[in-house]
């Protein structure tokens, strides 16, 4: 383009000197043998520096030494002949005019039409602040992501008191139903601890529900089914993701529901067994169910998990904040509950 | 190197615990005492270590992972498996980066908080069921 405005080199040379002076960031113009043909007006007032004891000078031997690098004096030197260029190279020195700064070095060749002289573009640019926030900020992550861990290590510790207290004291209490009310406390702090701890780990955002209830189930059979209890827990399901706050309400159910097979269902003659829970989406719509195949039913005809109560109650209360509808069967084949979620566009009625 | 001594069975009845927090370091002790055992207790694994070279009736190792000191849980839990391999490991923690690979072998882990049913089963099936009356109870967190 320019080649179509100027006419004399004279010119086009004039031009050049002009953006080089113009730019604030120093460039200088190294030949062949990396000697300074010419540097800006930025580079002498960055560097302290005279054009006097700089041009002609090779570059490595300016100031006092500061571009005297190996790894760089070989990056330069490639340049010309693999037609290469060096791309964000630091430097960091105490320049005797600046103190310690970081420098970033940009170079490439430039090659003149019908010529056989070449040259080298040397810009560089001052990054001192700018990697010190970079760096600043790269420590101000770390710390946040110390101090969630310490925040959450101290939750869990926490919650492991409560909890432990808690139980501890039931052991001790002389009523059975003050027991029963200690343990169900202790089994609701667990619920809440270990469905936080599987969604810290399953992150934020969307959650993919599949490995997070396989996680989440994995946990509740490692610090609920004592070693003498042949219960196993399967998750099944297609995937899907949910928010955050969804995929937790799904947590506290599963946790609730399987907490119920655990406590009621294999009881008597029915020591152990399998609880299945799955997850399954279609479109908008989602199933989410927990099925054992324990004693659904008492001898007495009775369901063998509470129809009523605190657990009922909170898996309810979540089916209504996630606009579901809660369905529980119970037979020969065990205890089955369903919470799903189905959405239903209404139609128009158009008059005929 | 060995240093462990091969006690018989009939005394290892002791639960080393190692926790640097003193109220969690209570209540552990307690979920152990009331599962049937003695307890010994160290805030971290050079105290730990101390005890175990002088202490010949230590059948179970119950630590923590970050505490202050020389060495955190888990390299204890190395050493002791390396040093007196007849001492039974369990390791609690809070955090969530730990999987078996990292612990010795023949080792437990517990996420914190766990319950008190399943530590209780895992030390009586590790190390029996107690000497003390309280051992007979029977422990469900369900």
């Amino acid at each position: 383009m320019l080649g179509h405005k100027f006419t004399n080199a004279a010119d086009a040379c004039a031009l050049a000197h002009a953006i080089v002076n113009t730019v604030r960031e120093p460039i200088v113009v190294l030949d062949q043998e990396l000697r300074v043909i010419v540097a800006s007006r930025s580079f002498y007032s960055t560097f302290k520096v005279d054009p006097t004891v700089t041009e002609g000078r090779l570059f490595f031997d300016l100031g006092d030494g500061e571009w005297d690098i190996p790894k760089l004096r070989t990056l330069l030197e490639k340049i010309i002949p693999e037609h290469s260029t060096m791309e964000d190279y630091d430097v960091e020195h105490d320049f005797p005019s600046l103190g310690r700064r970081t420098m970033c070095l940009n170079a490439r060749q430039v090659v003149y039409k019908g010529g056989t002289e070449t040259t080298i573009l040397l810009g560089i640019e001052d990054v001192t602040n700018m990697r010190a926030l970079v760096n600043q900020k790269d420590e101000l992550l770390r710390d946040k992501d110390i101090l969630l861990e310490e925040l959450r290590h101290r939750v869990a510790n926490s919650l492991q008191i409560i909890a432990s207290i808690i139980m501890l004291k039931a052991k001790r209490v002389s009523s059975d139903e003050a027991r029963a009310h200690l343990e169900d406390a202790h089994n609701r702090v667990m619920s809440v601890a270990t469905v936080q701890q599987q969604l810290h780990v399953a992150g934020v955002g969307r959650i993919e529900i599949q490995p997070y209830l396989t996680k989440l189930c994995g946990a509740l059979a490692g610090s609920m089914i004592a070693d003498d209890r042949a219960i196993t827990i399967k998750v099944l399901g297609d995937g899907g993701s949910a928010p955050c706050r969804e995929a937790e309400s799904f947590g506290l159910i599963v946790t609730e529901l399987v907490i119920n097979s655990l406590k009621h269902a294999f009881t008597g003659a029915k020591k152990g067994g399998l609880i299945t829970v799955s997850y399954d989406v279609s479109g908008g719509d989602w199933k989410l169910s927990v099925a054992d195949d324990g004693i659904g039913r008492l001898p007495d005809g009775e369901f063998a998990q509470p129809k009523e109560g605190l657990g009922t109650g909170i898996v309810n209360a979540l089916a209504k904040q996630l606009k579901a509808q809660v369905e529980t069967t119970s037979g020969p084949q065990g205890t089955s509950v369903s919470i799903t979620h189905a959405v239903f566009t209404a139609k128009k009625v158009r008059a005929a | 190197m060995t240093n462990g001594r091969s006690p018989s069975q009939a005394n290892l009845q002791t639960v080393l615990i190692v926790e640097d927090d003193q109220l969690l370091k209570l209540i552990t002790r307690d979920i152990v005492e009331e599962a049937g055992f003695s307890t010994l207790e160290a805030s971290d694994a050079d105290e730990a270590i101390a005890l175990l070279a002088t202490r010949s009736d230590i059948a179970m190792l119950l630590t923590d992972v970050n505490m202050p000191g020389s060495i955190d849980g888990l390299k204890l839990a190395h050493t002791v498996r390396a040093r007196w391999p007849h001492v039974k490991i369990v390791v609690v923690s809070a955090r969530g980066d730990i999987s078996t690979g990292d612990l010795p072998v023949d080792s437990r882990f517990f996420r914190k908080p766990y319950g008190i049913g399943v530590m209780v089963s895992a030390i009586q099936s590790l190390i029996g069921s107690g000497s003390r009356a309280l051992a007979n109870r029977v422990y469900l967190d369900v």
